[in-house]
């Protein structure tokens, strides 16, 4: 009954003239983001997030949310046209999205792209809505010791799936963690790392330091190497897939959809690698296996469904426990932070127009992305026509002017602009961002758990061994660890793996 | 890995000892646990260590590359210099020229000068943009941005 009376607040409050606006211009902007080679989701949340200060956080939130899981349905687009996913999460969508344009079929690739994530992403919602408030009963009781062991395993997650080499993901890790203990310390009041500078005394704010590593850093790599790409030559026509089609592909989307929606509620996981396994199990289990690659619907409906799944299920961490799992949630757990929430058990209870608001704006910005991506595929992919180089301004403009506006501040803008140069030379380089800034977000909270795990115990790091579900998470936490640089033992002098290219690393 | 990632490795790991040595002057314990001291020190000392780890791998992979493929070579790194350079004089002139003149200078610089986009579509981007932004944030959200000698 409880559950009724939550779903219809929340589409009391979705159904708002205004919430209906917002989850619109959220929708239409990730598409937009999502279909251009470049900017991810997470800079598209980092950019506008200095747009909805002054708005109701919950309206904020709805916009905030349609650009993730609008940019998981813009990244097809480019996956399907020119063969470069529009954000990491699309990646396996060019394998056979291209190809199937290459054989006069981007209609259909696209059509079932859209299909399979608005049917995912219901789904998606649906998962969300029914296992967040048990969830929520469960983490009322975790202590200081379970957050700590969690947001350890939630990082150590994501630096171990991220990129090439996960020893480069796990030190971004650590300097995000560093990163995140300058300031005040919360519990004894000593300045640690401020070198007197008092915009240093509250740490180092996580928005200009996303606005950097994700936006600006961004702008300089086109700086440097322009992007170029080719024309589109693909007729985009039957967008409706036949029933064929429909046959091929309903079992993928349906295992795409569950699988991604428990991958995405893992911490650190996220929509990249869920849209990897889904592809990785439809292979697995085809009977004819081989065809994988050579434009086979499938191929696109089992990617594209996982990572809409994932995007609804990243939110279980964020909203349930206040924990991030990936860069963009991690940027939405600053911004609800910055509207003076606190994500975790008690938000469904303390804010639940904004819980729930959340929850049924998703049904109804699902509906919105399956309206735009079906008969206006054609549009968005028009976008694809205006040269990289023309939006630079535009974005540039927004993410210093956004910046500066949360403290009027033009230290902040220093912090931007250091973290850009610094996210430029990291991404030349091969060092995920991502890590970095999930750690610079958790960090703070982890230590306070960590300490306040200590003072339970009496300086008795025991704590974090006799407890059973601190225990399994660390235990999780230290295989992931440990098991690359094992690996990395045992392969000297073997052969050097082929490594995963930049543009295939978790960024989502 | 590469050659890089030997020098990457070795910067970050003395960056790490430098935190370790600030650490260090912070108290390590408090009366009921640990200090503000230990979280950032035992952090400097794991990052100096996969940092080091690092350098030597890439020290003893065969075969190293010199640095990244993919990148406009010298031409593209002046390019990168001049367009963070311009944002750091822009960072300086905003208590002159006032927020919303800086940032559009900056703009048509980099639409013009750096980007070589077309007077018509860099000029029109940019100021574009500056008035989205100037009547979102300005007029909008009420934001108070520096003013300049034209009054925004």
């Amino acid at each position: 009954m409880d559950l009724i009376n939550n779903i219809v607040l929340g589409f009391s409050v979705a159904l708002t003239p205004q919430n209906i606006f917002f989850a619109f211009v959220g929708a239409l902007i990730g598409t937009i983001i999502g279909a251009l080679p470049g900017i991810g989701p997470s800079a598209g949340v980092a950019l506008l997030l200095p747009v909805t200060f002054g708005m109701h956080p919950a309206s904020a939130i709805i916009m905030l949310a349609g650009i993730y899981y609008g940019a998981m349905y813009g990244g097809t687009i480019t996956s399907v046209l020119i063969n470069t996913p529009g954000e990491s999460a699309s990646v396996m969508t060019t394998l056979d999205g291209y190809q199937m344009a290459a054989k006069g079929r981007a209609g259909a690739a696209l059509g079932m792209a859209a299909i399979g994530s608005f049917i995912a992403g219901t789904a998606g919602v649906l998962a969300l809505m029914l296992a967040a408030p048990p969830l929520a009963e469960v983490a009322i009781s975790f202590g200081p010791p379970e957050y700590f062991a969690l947001m350890v395993l939630g990082l150590t997650t994501l630096t171990g799936l991220t990129g090439a080499s996960k020893l480069k993901g796990l030190l971004m890790g650590i300097v995000g963690l560093i990163l995140g203990t300058i300031g005040i310390d919360p519990i004894l009041g000593n300045a640690r790392f401020t070198f007197g500078n008092p915009n240093l005394a509250d740490g180092l704010d996580f928005l200009p330091v996303a606005v950097g590593l994700f936006g600006i850093a961004e702008i300089l790599g086109n700086v440097d190497l322009p992007t170029r790409a080719e024309p589109i030559k693909a007729k985009i026509t039957g967008l409706l897939p036949t029933r064929q089609d429909w046959a091929d592909s309903w079992g993928a989307i349906g295992r795409g959809t569950t699988l991604g929606f428990f991958v995405g509620a893992l911490p650190g996981a996220g929509a990249t690698i869920a849209s990897f396994l889904a592809y990785g199990l439809e292979k697995r289990i085809s009977k004819r296996p081989e065809r994988f690659g050579t434009g086979i619907i499938e191929g696109v409906a089992a990617p594209e469904s996982a990572n809409n799944a994932a995007a609804a299920g990243a939110l279980v961490p964020l909203m349930v426990l206040g924990i991030p799992g990936s860069a963009t949630t991690a940027v939405m757990l600053g911004a609800l932070t910055l509207y003076g929430l606190q994500p975790g058990p008690l938000l469904m209870d303390l804010n639940p127009d904004v819980f729930w608001g959340l929850v049924a704006s998703m049904y109804v910005g699902n509906v919105m992305l399956l309206i735009l991506n079906l008969p206006l595929a054609p549009a968005f992919a028009s976008i694809l026509r205006v040269p990289y180089s023309a939006l630079v301004p535009i974005i540039m403009g927004i993410a210093l002017v956004g910046v500066y506006s949360v403290q009027n501040s033009t230290f902040d803008l220093g912090v931007a602009l250091a973290f850009g140069i610094i996210g430029y030379a990291l991404k030349r380089y091969g060092y995920p961002s991502a890590p970095l800034v999930l750690a610079l977000v958790l960090g703070p909270l982890m230590e306070r758990a960590f300490r306040q795990s200590l003072q339970m115990s009496q300086g008795g790091f025991g704590i974090f061994v006799t407890r059973p579900v601190t225990a399994f998470f660390l235990l999780v936490a230290l295989i992931v660890v440990v098991a690359p640089l094992v690996a990395w033992f045992r392969s000297r002098g073997r052969p050097i793996p082929v490594p995963v290219p930049e543009e295939r690393q978790v960024a989502c | 890995m590469t050659r890089v990632d030997v020098w990457i490795g070795l910067l970050l790991a003395i960056a790490c000892l430098a935190v370790l040595w600030q650490a260090t002057a912070l108290p390590y314990r408090a009366p009921t646990g640990p200090g503000p001291g230990f979280f950032p020190l035992w952090l400097a000392v794991i990052g100096a260590g996969l940092a080091v780890l690092i350098a030597v791998k890439a020290q003893r992979t065969p075969g190293l590359a010199a640095g990244p493929t993919e990148h406009g070579g010298r031409a593209g790194l002046l390019r990168v210099a001049l367009a963070a350079g311009g944002l750091v004089v822009t960072i300086a002139l905003i208590p002159v020229l006032g927020l919303i003149l800086a940032v559009l200078a900056y703009l048509l610089f980099l639409a013009l000068a750096i980007e070589r986009l077309s007077p018509l579509v860099g000029i029109g981007t940019s100021v574009g943009t500056m008035a989205f932004v100037y009547v979102v944030f300005a007029r909008l959200l009420r934001v108070p941005f520096p003013t300049g000698p034209l009054g925004f």
